[in-house]
């Protein structure tokens, strides 16, 4: 059975680690896609896991196992943005925020892809989310609106939009340099 | 499904898209696959086990002892079930599981060869026991790992320790040592059987220890007999905690707050 498919029956602890195993990568993805780092990602769907687990009874039959897990992974990113966000105030206060050092003698790829984590960040959470869902693990258009409980047509609207900031964020990247005239 | 028509297909060769493939391919997830799957085998078996509970007190008018034998096969078919789970779900046949760089699918599994007690053995409560009472005995090894003591700003800690339990920097004993959560350092590290755990000074200046669990993966220890410590339990919010002491009465614990 599909993850994104609605289940007749209750959840067993069997059949959540069934279907936990086949949706774990795209879950990581949606706790990535809210935090926007995927440093934090293993945790959060660890932990939204083993709090599933415990819950299974708060799943609905006739509902898909996506829909559920996802909500609980955005909901438990959310939460853990959140802390982020207050301990950096806590730190910006103290005054030992760390800033990223350049990387002297990093080459073209590496710039661009931290051009490329840079515009990402720029994006509403739902853009970021959708355009990973889509580019990295490919999911189809309904399977990401069935994961977020989203009309399918909003998901490809965000995945379209967030495609549009980042060209225009990325503009000078991506646009082949003029070689000089003589 | 049927897949709708893209607004705004990507190019074959997006360098954008390129790129967020590179930095975003979700890493192996064997490992949480495999504690997953050892926790719902664990789930599965408790609940086949207080089925089987539940038959043994048997029907009205039926003594107990008819079911006796039932109870037992239950019991056994609960464990063979949840053994053959964990091997059936935690090994690893994805070919997609390994990114770049990292051991194919064929490798040893990672979880397996590193945390070969994924599945708690019946005698879980007994070693857990033995692993606390030891703890306090061997020293304060974890005195040295890492803390929200003095050193650190308190509402570095408070936020850190958001919406899990935590020692409050003003409590009346002195935390000198963490281990899981947040603090970076595994409780493995120290034998413990605990996700969290803390240990604080008390006010007389012995040590005592706080171990933080979920319910679901709640040790229950037992110390051992003759132990010189007492073990208190408290329940806050979501989360177990054990007060290892050598005092009569729970300090520590009680000051824990979410």
């Amino acid at each position: 059975m599909s993850p994104y498919d609605p289940s007749p029956d209750r959840l067993t602890p069997a059949r959540f680690a069934t279907l936990f195993r086949a949706s774990s990568r795209v879950l990581w993805c949606v706790a990535v896609g809210v935090v926007g780092d995927r440093a934090h990602g293993e945790d959060i769907v660890q932990e939204a896991a083993l709090v599933a687990l415990g819950k299974l009874d708060t799943f609905r039959p006739g509902t898909s196992f996506a829909a559920w897990m996802g909500q609980t992974v955005r909901y438990l990113a959310l939460n853990h943005r959140r802390k982020v966000r207050r301990r950096q105030v806590a730190l910006d206060a103290e005054g030992t925020r760390l800033v990223p050092a350049g990387l002297p003698g990093a080459d073209a790829q590496t710039s661009f892809d931290r051009s490329v984590s840079n515009a990402l960040a720029e994006l509403s959470e739902s853009q970021r989310t959708c355009l990973l869902l889509k580019t990295v693990v490919e999911l189809e258009y309904a399977e990401i609106a069935a994961l977020l409980e989203m009309p399918a047509g909003t998901a490809m609207s965000h995945v379209s939009r967030a495609r549009a900031k980042m060209r225009a964020l990325l503009e000078v990247e991506t646009t082949p340099r003029k070689e000089a005239m003589p | 499904m049927s897949e709708p028509n893209d607004l705004d297909p990507a190019p074959a060769e997006d360098p954008i898209a390129a790129s967020l493939k590179r930095q975003f391919s979700p890493p192996s997830l064997q490992a949480i696959e495999a504690r997953v799957a050892a926790e719902a085998a664990n789930l599965e078996a408790d609940q086949l086990e207080a089925d089987a509970d539940d038959g043994e007190t048997g029907p009205a008018g039926v003594p107990a002892a008819a079911n006796e034998p039932r109870g037992w096969w239950m019991v056994a078919a609960a464990f063979v079930a949840a053994a053959a789970l964990v091997l059936l779900i935690a090994w690893p046949t994805r070919d997609d599981a390994a990114p770049q760089g990292e051991p194919g699918p064929h490798a040893p599994p990672i979880a397996q060869t590193e945390r070969p007690l994924e599945v708690i053995p019946p005698s879980t409560s007994e070693r857990a026991g033995h692993q606390l009472d030891g703890f306090l005995r061997r020293g304060d090894a974890l005195a040295s790992a890492d803390a929200c003591g003095p050193r650190e700003p308190p509402e570095v800690c408070d936020v850190e320790a958001g919406g899990y339990p935590h020692l409050p920097p003003a409590a009346a004993v002195t935390l000198l040592g963490e281990c899981g959560g947040r603090s970076g350092t595994s409780c493995d590290t120290f034998d413990l059987p605990a996700d969290r755990a803390l240990l604080v000074q008390l006010s007389t200046g012995e040590h005592a220890i706080v171990c933080i669990e979920h319910p679901w993966t709640d040790p229950k220890p037992t110390l051992p007999p003759g132990s010189r410590y007492n073990l208190f339990r408290r329940e806050l919010g979501a989360y177990i905690l054990y007060e290892v002491t050598p005092r009569p009465e729970p300090e520590a614990a009680p000051l824990v707050r979410l």
